[in-house]
């Protein structure tokens, strides 16, 4: 398991951050307090979702947990502990309808991963406290 | 990024150039993506074309920078960030060119390219590339994203474009169009799954053989439920770019005649026309473009250069003519 990037928690957004994410900031039901709940966050991403890395550090996450599958595959043992750490684990999405007709020729990890992201970012929106 | 796959499919188009315009939230993951899916000794030229730096503001959706990169060029950083990628990939070319693609240099700059990935975030720039891809016959993926959702447009040559799908636009409009994501914000990943789905139109056109009577293809996503649909789309009567043509032969003629006739065959046509005009010199098609501006009609192609010295110019007969 490797923790590839951790960013200080803080009280209020610095005006660096502010500009940082000010293309999200200006998002109706976006607001700094969800801000910085997502700054707080430790989130697994396991190895066949790795391309969310990318998307969850630009999101502002403050911490990215990579589980790293053995020759054995995810052991129970291994899940148990990794699932503790995280606050919260990025699923393998299913691949839609939309695309099982025809076969992708960009990654279908790729894109997994990213829907797993939008998926996240769901519901944080949904599930933030009202304000 | 690894690159961790490789596509063996049937290669029968033979496209060899790609130009991916603007470097950013779409074209980062767009050009990623291809990268990672190209066959290893499949001949490519590819084209990077940014005109800007990269900011603090890019950072939530521009995969390919980071804070040490502010200020730097964008094609220059993103040049040094796929190298790895690229040194896997010895038959790709690379060009890149720190760019505003406008109406002055569209043509140079995109004339010899088989293929354009749209990743600008200007609705005046779109249209231009939209326009051009269709006069040239050059594929050409539309993308767009703004707050949660977004969409992506394959235009196929001699089939429906930006235009069929969103209609016409006026001044206002395109004003308002301007800067979208700077204005009504964007989330990261919205624009790397629209990235994604260009990506994923290009490879289908160069590394597929393409059926003639497939029609454009369009892509819409929305981040609540993360939903993703693809449409079929068709040509529409009302799009200047695929509605009826007209065509004068003035190849014999020079100004003024060559005005004289434009203007006599313009009163004719009805609403909703438009004439194509060959010309035998760039001098006549050049005034007389103007002067049907300065008339009030809409001139879609200035004058663009045809073989053996002659020259064509596109005029819209629309509603709003004088």
């Amino acid at each position: 398991m490797t923790q590839p990037s951790s960013t200080p928690k803080s009280a209020s957004l610095s005006s660096s951050e502010i500009e940082k994410f000010s293309r999200q900031l200006i998002l109706k039901g976006w607001s700094a307090a969800l801000q910085l709940r997502i700054g707080e966050l430790v989130v697994g991403v396991p190895e066949e979702l790795s391309f969310a890395t990318e998307y969850l550090r630009a999101l502002g996450v403050g911490q990215v947990v990579s589980a790293e599958r053995s020759t054995e595959g995810y052991t129970e043992n291994y899940t148990k502990q990794f699932t503790e750490k995280v606050d919260y684990l990025l699923q393998c999405p299913p691949i839609p309808a939309a695309d099982s007709a025809t076969e992708r020729l960009t990654s279908q990890g790729s894109l997994r991963a990213l829907l797993s992201v939008s998926h996240l970012i769901d519901h944080l929106l949904n599930s933030r406290p009202k304000e | 990024m690894a690159h961790s796959e490789t596509v063996s499919l049937s290669e029968t188009v033979s496209l060899s150039q790609i130009t991916f315009v603007g470097i950013g939230g779409l074209g980062c993951p767009a050009l990623c993506c291809f990268l990672s899916a190209w066959p290893k000794n499949r001949p490519l030229t590819i084209q990077l074309l940014d005109p800007d730096q990269v900011s603090l503001s890019n950072l939530n959706r521009q995969i390919l920078f980071e804070e040490k990169d502010i200020g730097r060029a964008k094609v220059v950083v993103a040049t040094e960030r796929i190298g790895a990628l690229l040194s896997q990939l010895p038959q790709v070319e690379l060009r890149t060119a720190q760019v505003f693609v406008n109406c002055e240099n569209v043509h140079q700059l995109l004339s010899t390219t088989d293929y354009v990935v749209d990743g600008t975030d200007s609705a005046r720039t779109k249209l231009l590339l939209n326009d051009f891809c269709v006069a040239q016959k050059i594929h050409y993926v539309y993308g767009g994203a703004t707050a949660f959702s977004g969409a992506a447009l394959e235009v196929r040559p001699g089939k429906a474009c930006l235009r069929c799908v969103f209609g016409d636009f006026s001044e206002e409009e395109l004003l308002d169009l301007e800067g979208g994501c700077r204005a009504q914000g964007i989330v990261g990943v919205v624009a790397g799954i629209v990235g994604l789905e260009q990506a994923e139109f290009a490879l289908r056109s160069f590394l597929l053989e393409a059926s003639p009577a497939k029609s454009s293809e369009l892509f819409r996503f929305a981040l609540e439920g993360s939903r993703r649909t693809f449409s079929a789309v068709l040509p529409s009567a009302d799009c200047p770019n695929h509605c009826l043509s007209i065509y004068l032969d003035l190849l014999q003629l020079s100004c003024p005649e060559t005005f004289l006739y434009t203007k006599l065959a313009l009163e004719e046509l009805p609403h909703g026309v438009r004439l194509e005009i060959l010309f035998g010199n760039e001098i006549s098609a050049r005034n007389v473009s103007r002067s049907c501006q300065e008339e009030g009609y809409r001139v879609l192609i200035e004058s663009e250069p045809l073989t053996k010295g002659r020259y064509k110019t596109v005029i819209l007969k629309e509603s709003r003519a004088k």
